[in-house]
Parts: C-alpha cells; sequence; structure tokens
C-alpha cells in the first residue's frame, strides 16, 4: 500500500480464523495520524486478535494490514512490568536511549517520586499508569491498547481517561483502543467503531463530535448519554450477528 | 468538651518482646531436640559401659568431643576439606548443567520431551548403581566425585528452570517481541529473571542434594583421602562414637551453610521485588 | 622339664582313672593340680587338669558360655566348634549355635553359644562385649585390643592363632616371580582392603606399599580375574577358591602380612577386661579346654568340619563352605603354622618379644590415626595365667 504519513494504520479486507473457527472477517479501517478510534463489541468478538494483528504480534489468514515503519507501542490488559526492576528501569525499558522523555512522562504521571519503588509496591492505578509511561517513552506513532483500564476501579479509571486524554495533547500519538465499556469508548475516542459478533467485523461507525480536552462532566450530559445509547443499540443489534 | 484520648501506645512492651517471641520458638525445638539426644544416649542399655565412661553407641552432647586429639581432628579436617570442595564445585556445576538444561528444554519441547524422561531416571536410579560405572569411566577421580555430585544434585534446579522459563505471561513476551528482542536478549533481560524465583526455589534444594552427594557418594571413591562419608564408616569400625557424631555433624553443617547461602542471595537477589 | 611325651601319657593315664571315677560317683572330682602334673616348673600357670575340670566346669561357669566370633562359621574357628556338643541349635536370624559344652566326649553340663559376627553384629565385635553382658568371651586380634584398650580394655587369655592367616594375594600367572607385598605393589594398580585397616597403614608407613595404591573398597568379590590389582584374604580361603572358580581356575601367590612385619595375634579369645576377677574361676578351668580342643580339632577335624558346614547351611546367608575348602584351610593352617605352638611349646600363649614389639610397632601407627591409645605392655592386654602350661602341639 502506498505510504500515507496521514495514514497510522490501515486495514482492507483482513480476515483470520484460528484452525476451523473464523475470528475476523472482511475488516477494514483506517486510523488518521493524532486520532483516537476505538473498538467496542461483545466478548469473544477478535477484538484482541485484530489488535495483534495491527501490531504485528499476528499475521492475518487473509489480507493487507498497514502500520507505522517505527513500529507500534501496546499497552496490555495487564501492566506487564517487569518486577524485577524499578519503576524508571521499567519506564525505561523501550526509551531510545532518551531520558529526557521518560522524565517527562513520569512526572506527568505522577510517577516520579516513586520511581526508585518496585512494581509490586505500587497500586493498580500507578501499574497502568507506568505501563502507558513504558509504551510513550519510545514514541510511538501508534499506541494500541487492549481493555488497558478494565481491571481498576471506576474512581481511577476516570482518573486514567483524563490522564490519558493529556497525554495525548502533549504527546500526539495515534491510538486504537479496544474496550467493552462504551462510556469509555464515547469519552476517550474520535470515532467508536462497533464489531459484531465472530466471526467479528466493524458494523457500525460513530464520530465523537466532543471537543478536547474533555473533563468529567462531559460524562453527565446529555449528548454524551444519547452517544452512548447509539452506539449500544448498535451494539446489541450485531450482538447476535453470525 | 473532653478530649477522647487515644488508648495509651503499647509501643514500649511491644518494642521488647517481638525479638524474644521470635526467638522463642527455634530455642524451643532446639531445647526439645537436646533433650531428646540425652534422653536416648542415657536411656541405652549398656552405653557407658566402657572403661572410661565414654559412650559406645550414642554420645550425649556434652561428649561429644571426647577423643578429638590432633590426630583426629587432622583426619576431620581433611576430610572437611575434600567433602566440601567436592560439594561446593559440583554445587555450582549442578547450577550451571540445570540452567542449561532447563533453559534448553523450555526452547524446544521436542528436547524437552526426549530429555525429561532420562533426567527422571537419573534422578530416581540409586547412585550406588551409576557410580562404578562413572569410576570405570573417568577413573576414581575428583572427577567422577564431581558427576556423582552434578548427578544427585541437578534435577530439581533444571525441573525448576524449565517451570520458570514457561511461567513467563504472553503479555511480557508480547512487549519483547513488539520490541525486537533478539533471541540472547529476551533471555537474558526477561526469561531468566522472570524465572529467578523458581530457580532459586530449585538452588534450596539442591543445596542439600550436593552435600549429599558430596558425602554419601564419598563411599565410592575408595583411594585417596576420604570424604566425610567414608571417614564416619572409619570412625563406627573402631566404635569411637565422639568423632563419628562429629563428623556427622560437620557434614549437616556443610549442608546448613549451602542453604544458607542461597537463602541470602535470594533474600539479595529476589526478594526485593519478587511477590507471588 | 619332663619330655613332652611322658608328661602327656601319664596325665592321659590319670585322666581315664578319674573319668571313670567320676562316672562312678557322678560327684565333683577335687583340683588334683598339684598331685598329677609331673612338671609345674614354667611360667605362670594354673596347671588344671583340663579334663578333670570337665565336670567341674558348671560349678564355676555361668550357662551358656557365650563365644563372640568375628565373622561367619569357618575352619579358623575349629577350636571353638570343637567343644559344641551335637545337641546344638541354630538360630538363624541371630547368628546363634548352642549346644552343650562337651570336653572330649563329656558333657560339661553347661551351654556353649557360639555368635557369628560380620552381618550378624551392628558394632564391632569388642564393642558387643562391653554393650551385651551375656557375651563371656570374643575373638579379639592384639592391633584391635591395642586400638581400644582406652575405653574398651579388652584381655586376651589364649591364642587361638599364631600367625595371621591374613595375605595380601594377586594373580601368580600376570606377576611371576614375585613373592612379596612390596614387589607386587609396585606391579599393580591397587591393593585392595577392606576398610582403613591398621595392617596395611603399617605397611604403607614402612614404604612397602605406595599410599596412593590402597583402595579401601574390598567387599570379597573374586576379582584378580578381571582386574590388575591384589588384594587381601585368608591364606586359608581364597587361594582355594580362585583355584576352584568356575570361570577358570586363577593361581594365586601370597604373602601373609605377618611376614611382612605386621606380626599381630589375630584371633585370640578375649574377656571384658572389666569382668576379669568375676570370671577368673571359669577362665581357669575353660581355658585349658580351649588349648586341648584347639589342637584337637586340628589333627581329627572332621567331626568339627561337618559341625561348621551344617551351622554354614542353616543360617542360609551368602556365605558358604565346603568340605574340601575345609580341608585345605585346614591342612594350610598346619603347613604355615597358623595353628601351631609358635617358638614355645605351650600351645596358644602369648610370647612376650613377640607382642611386646608388635606393640611398639603398632603403637605409633594406631596413634597416628588418631586413636587415645596409652602407653601399655603387653600384660595389659594378653595373660598367659590360665593356659595349661603342659597342652602343647605335637
Amino acid at each position: 500500500m502506498a505510504v500515507d504519513t496521514r495514514i497510522a494504520a490501515q486495514l482492507r479486507d483482513v480476515h483470520h480464523r484460528f484452525g476451523e473457527v473464523g475470528v475476523l472477517r472482511d475488516v477494514a479501517l483506517t486510523v488518521r495520524s493524532g486520532e483516537i478510534v476505538a473498538i467496542v463489541g461483545p466478548s469473544g468478538c477478535g477484538k484482541t486478535t485484530l489488535l495483534r494483528i495491527v501490531a504485528g504480534l499476528l499475521t492475518p489468514s487473509g489480507g493487507e494490514v498497514a502500520r507505522p515503519d517505527s513500529g507500534v507501542g501496546f499497552v496490555f490488559q495487564e501492566p506487564a512490568l517487569l518486577a524485577w526492576r524499578r519503576v524508571d528501569s521499567n519506564a525505561r525499558l523501550l526509551a531510545r536511549g532518551d531520558d529526557a522523555i521518560v522524565d517527562h512522562l513520569l512526572a506527568v504521571s505522577g510517577l516520579l517520586e516513586h520511581r526508585h519503588k518496585w512494581p509490586h509496591e505500587l497500586s493498580g492505578g500507578m501499574k497502568m499508569r507506568l505501563s502507558l509511561v513504558r509504551s510513550l517513552a519510545a514514541r510511538p506513532h501508534l499506541l494500541l491498547l487492549d481493555e488497558p483500564f478494565g481491571a481498576l476501579d471506576q474512581i481511577t479509571r476516570h482518573r486514567l481517561h483524563d490522564e490519558f486524554g493529556a497525554l495525548h495533547e502533549s504527546e500526539g500519538f495515534s491510538a486504537l483502543l479496544v474496550t467493552h465499556s462504551i462510556d469509555e469508548a464515547v469519552y476517550l475516542a474520535d470515532r467508536v467503531l462497533v464489531m459484531s459478533s465472530a466471526p467479528g467485523r466493524i458494523v457500525g461507525e460513530f464520530a465523537v463530535p466532543f471537543p478536547r480536552p474533555r473533563s468529567d462532566h462531559l460524562r453527565y450530559s446529555s449528548e454524551f448519554a444519547a452517544l452512548v445509547g447509539n452506539v449500544a443499540r448498535s451494539l446489541y443489534r450485531y450482538a447476535g450477528d453470525a | 468538651m473532653n478530649e477522647i484520648r487515644p488508648p495509651a501506645s503499647p509501643r514500649t512492651s511491644a518494642h521488647r518482646s517481638p525479638r524474644l517471641a521470635r526467638l522463642a520458638p527455634p530455642l524451643a525445638a532446639f531445647g526439645v531436640v537436646i533433650a531428646g539426644w540425652y534422653g536416648l544416649a542415657y536411656s541405652l542399655d549398656n552405653n557407658f559401659a566402657s572403661a572410661d565412661g565414654s559412650a559406645l553407641i550414642i554420645p550425649p552432647p556434652h561428649q561429644l568431643f571426647v577423643g578429638l586429639n590432633a590426630a583426629t581432628v587432622s583426619r576431620i579436617a581433611s576430610a572437611t576439606w575434600v567433602s566440601l570442595g567436592t560439594a561446593a564445585v559440583g554445587f555450582l556445576l549442578a547450577i550451571l548443567v540445570g540452567v542449561v538444561l532447563g533453559v534448553a528444554m523450555s526452547f524446544s519441547r521436542s528436547l524437552e520431551s526426549a530429555l525429561w524422561p532420562w533426567l527422571i531416571a537419573v534422578q530416581v536410579t540409586p547412585v550406588i548403581v551409576l557410580t562404578p560405572i562413572i569410576v570405570r569411566v573417568v577413573g576414581a577421580s575428583f572427577t567422577a566425585r564431581l558427576i556423582v555430585t552434578v548427578l544427585i544434585a541437578f534435577f530439581p534446579i533444571a525441573s525448576n528452570t524449565l517451570f520458570g522459563m514457561r511461567s513467563v505471561g504472553t503479555a511480557l513476551h508480547d512487549v519483547f517481541t513488539l520490541a525486537g528482542a533478539s533471541r540472547w536478549h529476551r533471555l537474558i533481560h526477561l526469561q531468566l529473571p522472570a524465572a529467578s524465583p523458581a530457580i532459586f526455589a530449585g538452588l534450596r534444594v539442591s543445596a542439600g542434594l550436593a552435600v549429599i552427594g558430596a558425602v554419601v557418594g564419598d563411599f565410592f571413591f575408595t583411594r585417596g583421602t576420604p570424604g566425610l562419608g567414608r571417614l564416619i564408616t572409619f570412625f563406627f569400625q573402631d566404635t569411637r562414637s565422639g568423632p563419628m557424631f562429629v563428623t556427622a555433624l560437620i557434614a549437616a553443617l556443610i549442608g546448613l551453610c549451602f542453604f544458607l547461602a542461597v537463602a541470602a542471595l535470594r533474600r539479595l537477589l529476589v526478594s526485593p521485588w519478587h511477590r507471588p | 622339664m619332663a619330655s613332652p611325651l611322658t608328661s602327656r601319657v601319664t596325665r592321659a593315664v590319670i585322666a581315664i582313672v578319674l573319668g571313670g571315677a567320676l562316672a562312678a560317683c557322678g560327684t565333683d572330682a577335687t583340683n588334683t593340680d598339684d598331685q598329677n602334673t609331673p612338671s609345674t616348673n614354667v611360667t605362670t600357670t594354673n596347671a588344671t587338669d583340663s579334663a578333670a575340670n570337665a565336670g567341674q566346669l558348671a560349678t564355676v561357669c555361668d550357662s551358656p558360655v557365650v563365644v563372640q566370633t568375628d565373622w561367619y562359621p569357618q575352619t579358623e574357628h575349629g577350636g571353638i566348634y570343637e567343644l559344641l556338643g551335637d545337641d546344638y541349635v541354630v538360630d538363624a536370624e541371630r547368628g546363634a549355635t548352642t549346644g552343650s559344652l562337651v570336653f572330649r566326649g563329656t558333657d560339661t553340663g553347661i551351654d556353649l553359644e557360639v555368635r557369628a559376627g560380620g552381618p550378624f553384629i551392628e558394632s564391632p565385635v569388642v564393642t558387643e562385649m562391653f554393650l551385651d553382658d551375656t557375651i563371656t568371651l570374643g575373638y579379639v586380634g592384639s592391633d584391635v585390643a591395642l586400638s581400644r584398650y582406652a575405653e574398651a580394655p579388652t584381655l586376651a587369655v589364649f591364642n587361638a592363632l599364631t600367625i595371621n592367616p591374613q595375605v595380601i594375594l594377586w594373580d601368580e600367572s600376570k606377576h611371576p616371580g614375585v613373592s612379596t607385598i612390596a614387589e607386587i605393589a609396585a606391579e599393580v594398580r591397587a591393593i585392595s582392603v577392606f576398610g582403613d585397616r591398621p595392617y596395611m597403614r603399617y605397611l604403607v608407613a614402612q614404604g612397602v606399599v605406595p599410599a596412593d595404591k590402597v583402595d579401601t573398597n574390598y567387599k570379597g568379590v573374586l576379582m584378580l580375574a578381571t582386574d590388575d590389582i591384589a588384594h587381601q584374604g585368608f591364606a586359608t580361603s581364597e587361594p582355594f577358591r580362585y583355584a576352584n572358580l568356575e570361570s577358570g581356575a586363577v593361581a594365586t601367590a601370597y604373602q601373609l602380612v605377618h611376614d611382612a612385619g605386621w606380626t599381630s595375634y589375630p584371633q585370640n579369645l578375649a574377656i571384658n577386661k572389666l569382668r576379669l576377677e568375676p570370671l577368673r574361676p571359669c577362665l581357669a578351668a575353660l581355658v585349658p579346654m580351649m588349648q586341648q580342643a584347639q589342637i584337637d580339632f586340628i589333627e581329627s577335624p572332621d567331626r568339627t568340619v561337618a559341625t561348621i558346614l551344617d551351622v554354614v547351611e542353616r543360617l542360609d546367608t551368602t556365605w558358604s563352605q565346603s568340605p574340601e575348602l575345609a580341608a585345605y584351610a585346614v591342612a594350610t593352617m598346619e603347613r604355615l603354622g597358623i595353628v601351631g605352638n609358635g617358638t614355645t611349646p605351650i600351645f596358644g600363649d602369648f610370647e612376650s618379644p613377640r607382642l611386646d614389639d608388635f606393640i611398639a610397632r603398632a603403637v605409633p601407627i594406631l596413634r597416628e590415626q588418631g586413636l587415645p591409645i596409652p602407653d601399655i605392655v603387653a600384660g595389659d592386654i594378653a595373660t598367659n595365667e590360665f593356659l595349661d602350661a603342659d597342652i602343647t602341639m605335637p
């Protein structure tokens, strides 16, 4: 595919099967530079598989995938930190010798004063922040996130949403986020894609018009609720789809 | 308004008792062992029927050092040197062999399925069966002693290394894959550190086994300076119970030291960051 | 001193007379030492008439007299089994054989219990003698008596084997012309012995055997055919076994460790020295019987050899003896002087120059091993006082 610097990632006709089982079917999507795209869908619909294909961790059974040459960042469901390294060592893991960015990211995430601690001494939220810092320290053009905030309590999650938003503002990466929380998808993303159940395909797309920076009170506005409702209806309609 | 006073801080009494409370159980156990030892020594018929009142079967604790003249101490020292050397070098070799085998098997399922039954076979085969073969091939040398020690001690390390290597989470592996890490890099910076708690669990067991291998294996190395194992039988033949027990205790102490060394290393390298 | 022949005839006559008197009266005969023994001008002996005391034994000895041997039953133990009556019973689990103590056909009225050693005892013989109050006598070599004197002193009362049958042997065909341990040590790969034996330490200290050639792994396997070594054995046993190996006869040559300088008296009947006083009366009566029984055995071994072979079979272990091996052993014991008078005519005595000399050689070796041995003399570990000075091997 032609390299278009305005595009962070693109999938065309991607399909994938594990053995006999079809997991993804006719997936086409584009992530533009600087954009946050969220994917919602029922469990088992192949969202994680899709993300791994975009990351290059998995080669699809068919279709074309374009991703940035410099590679992608990936934030997993669990923090996936190296328990035997302290916070700052973990943060530095993927940085290409650039200490300044690491310190900056740690400061922004409120981890700077904890940088000599071991991961097990951090709370769940702090571990997730560190995981984000680690990925962003490599200055990826594209950040992939697989339900990163799912294990956290609501207060921490909302706080991290805003921190993520702030990081996105300052670092300017593109992101493809997979989540089962429609609230989260709408709050964070510029566009929300709806996937059907397995074999998954994109069955809906919603633009999120809310301006940035977004803050908590947005969650309680009627426009927000309406959009969430639309996405939800779309999801439920296709949830039983074969 | 009356202030609600907090309860008086129990700091002063709590400050002293934890130290004592921690020491009490091991001291009590030690006391029970000593008491049992005395009980045994004094309940055995005719244990003290010798001409000088020394024990014929089991010396009580205060008689342990009877018979330790210069010549005997020198014999025990030589035997200790032999066994300690065998155990120490054997242990290090067992670590090397165990880790390499564990890592190799973790890389290749076919290697694992090929090797694993043989490793188990070596583990369960009594050493007395293997030692004559070893001695035939390499002679009754220090090398042979090392081989025997390694054979007895390596298995828990190999098995735990394999287990530890396999227990690294997929997400962590993905982090390294996405970063384009080489196989070597992944091994050194991800797999081995992640496996280290399991490896240390194996080291703990093998520390004792290495000493056992050195001391028991000594029975089959019947030329040259005897190690602690053979020396014990020599003392037995002369019914020198004091030196015999002292030698056995030294063997136990060596095992304890090895164990403590592993524990100390673990405290340094693993404990700070490890939470299962 | 009257000639041995005369005194023997005299005593035989008196024995018959007295034996008849005993049978008739069934009462104890009095001790007739001074009257009946013509020659008394020898060393300190209670010159008791052993035949006369046959009936007296029950009054001075507890029943059973227990003898703890050091190995499985073998012809070297013949002198003791000679005293075992035909009513013996074998306890295979304990390795003990018990029967009437019979001297030259006369039932003494008490029992004899012969205990096998080796795997049947948990501790060495001397230790057993101190742990077990029921043991009367045990087989204790002079070297062992020295080693253990400090905490387990024993007193040897009768020397059953004058020359130690222990040898180092080798394959003669592979090493022709070799006749000494020193020579064979230079030629073979190793000399294999059982454990850390003092005699081997002695040979190493003398420079006869290089230290790095000593292998303490010997367990009785006859391996000269397959291995270029020399190993320990007994002149009374291994040469015969090798000559009759099923896998092919091996011609062996050997040297007695005695001839190499280790002149220990190997198999003495000894007591726990702490019990000397209570045992005196019994020893006075019993020791001469043991002397005579040993001679009787060598001269006419058939009956007792049959007993030994039977006991071995009943013990049902891996140990085996054959009539041919027994015959070979008896012949070898005679030929090499293993059973013999030594340099004095008294049978079974401990000869002072030899024992003093041995102690002088052995004590440094044993002390270097770490054994705490006090300064002792021959009289501490052996006594001739219970021997009948007239009993001699013809």
